[in-house]
């Protein structure tokens, strides 16, 4: 039987393949042990911009300072009880993310409205793999056969990471469109095109195939944890619950 | 019969050193309780045993107001419905209340658009120890199960004072770790917004008369 079916997974996204890649330690801690870890304000800080400026593409006549406000909203209600000490900081980057991000992607016009919620659903089942991947497209823009995700910065990045390339290989892969990043600071932004997606694609193929072969192994989560490690210093392990488990599993 | 005991009567309290919810004094015990989100306020509260607490709330829930002494610690006040007891403002600044209510409150917020005016059911699973710097405290464990219309029972003043029982130890949480570097990749060059496609001029309407 395959491990994904036997412990219980639908489905896999970019998401889990990638922390297993990064860490299968913090894999079984979140997928099998059921401990995750709260959210960061780095991660409400994108949630909210993205809600400002998804504001902003859908009705071309808002004004940015109302998108800001959208944004800052959105993010004091996520953020609320949040102990993080950059609560402050990631704030402050808000109106300038959303200013920016606007200025770049109201060029492309009116962006397709999802069927359902707010995010596009792609499903994509891959060669060997028993369970399809899915994932969640920010904008579309089927006019222009072009996908955009947008990823929130304090600093920008120079170019689409390996983990965001994995994820977007996806999105090229389930709609045949170009796939493109929009790194977006509160100061600039750099748009950059996917390139090379299957090769991206089979190595998110690969990495699911591998997650099935390891949970395999054992249907006890206790005994999959005898074959990995958790490295503590990764941000994975940052949430204090997340860690805790991590030195009730492991003793490290 | 001289009905000393400190009632707080209007208020339910979880205590991380006995594991306990408390309301008038009693232990209590529930596995579903009711979560009235537009009641929510967080600020800054100092409370002490044996004084009514002071609080000095955020103008709007989140939007952190500057501490009024180094005594006060961030906290918040809602109100919960437990069956038998009614509405109830739970207020606190412990650090695993904190913890527990920060957990559960994106999936509150994140849903509370479509259900306005509603209340949220939640389960409550118990409580889980956690060590936090240098102390441990324990996080009570909720989460959503659905959302339903508010039962418009009475609530407490919110302004109620009520003497505080001893509160839980205060531990501060350790920073989080820096995160790993990103990966290096070569640079990406920038990729400008598509041209837009031309609009077709059509004859049909050119026409004069």
């Amino acid at each position: 039987m395959s491990g994904l079916i036997r412990h219980g997974f639908a489905h896999l996204s970019p998401s889990s393949i990638n922390q297993f890649a990064g860490s299968p330690a913090a894999f079984l801690v979140e997928r099998l042990f059921g401990v995750r870890g709260r959210g960061s304000c780095a991660m409400y800080r994108g949630t909210a911009a993205e809600h400002g400026i998804e504001a902003g593409l859908f009705d071309p006549a808002l004004p940015v300072a109302e998108c800001q406000a959208l944004a800052i909203k959105e993010y004091d209600r996520l953020s609320a009880l949040s102990g993080d000490p950059k609560r402050e900081s990631e704030r402050d980057a808000i109106p300038g993310i959303v200013q920016v991000g606007l200025a770049e992607l109201r060029a492309y016009g009116i962006p397709d409205r999802p069927e359902h919620g707010r995010q596009h659903k792609v499903s994509l089942e891959l060669p060997g793999v028993p369970v399809p991947v899915i994932g969640f497209l920010d904008f579309v823009w089927s006019a222009h056969g072009i996908v955009v995700d947008l990823k929130t910065q304090l600093r920008l990045s120079s170019a689409i990471s390996t983990a965001h390339a994995r994820q977007g290989s996806l999105y090229a892969a389930a709609t045949n469109y170009e796939t493109r990043f929009a790194y977006t600071t509160p100061k600039k932004v750099g748009v950059y095109r996917l390139e090379d997606h299957q090769r991206h694609l089979e190595a998110l193929r690969r990495i699911a195939l591998t997650i099935d072969k390891f949970l395999d192994l054992s249907s006890d989560p206790y005994e999959l944890a005898a074959y990995v490690v958790p490295d503590v210093d990764q941000f994975w392990f940052s949430d204090p619950g997340v860690r805790a488990k991590a030195l009730a599993v492991w003793g490290i | 019969m001289l009905n000393l005991s400190n009632g707080g009567g209007a208020y339910i309290r979880f205590s991380p050193a006995a594991n306990a919810w408390t309301v008038s004094g009693e232990e209590i015990e529930f596995s579903q309780c009711l979560l009235d989100p537009s009641s929510l306020r967080t600020g800054w509260g100092q409370i002490e045993a044996g004084m009514a607490p002071d609080w000095v709330w955020d103008d709007t829930p989140g939007a952190r107001s500057k501490a009024p002494s180094a005594d006060h610690k961030r906290g918040f006040g809602l109100f919960l419905y437990v069956k038998g007891h009614g509405w109830r403002e739970w207020a606190t600044t412990s650090a695993g209340c904190n913890m527990g209510l920060e957990a559960l409150w994106p999936a509150v917020a994140g849903q509370q658009a479509e259900n306005h005016g509603m209340v949220v059911v939640l389960a409550y699973a118990g409580s889980t120890a956690q060590k936090v710097g240098k102390g441990t405290t324990r996080v009570p464990n909720f989460s959503v199960v659905k959302w339903i219309a508010d039962p418009a029972g009475e609530r407490p003043s919110m302004d109620a004072a009520a003497p505080a029982s001893a509160p839980a130890p205060i531990v501060v949480a350790a920073p989080p770790p820096a995160a790993a570097p990103a990966p290096k990749a070569a640079p990406a060059a920038h990729v400008p917004p598509p041209v837009a496609k031309p609009v077709m001029q059509s004859s049909v309407g050119d026409a004069e008369f």
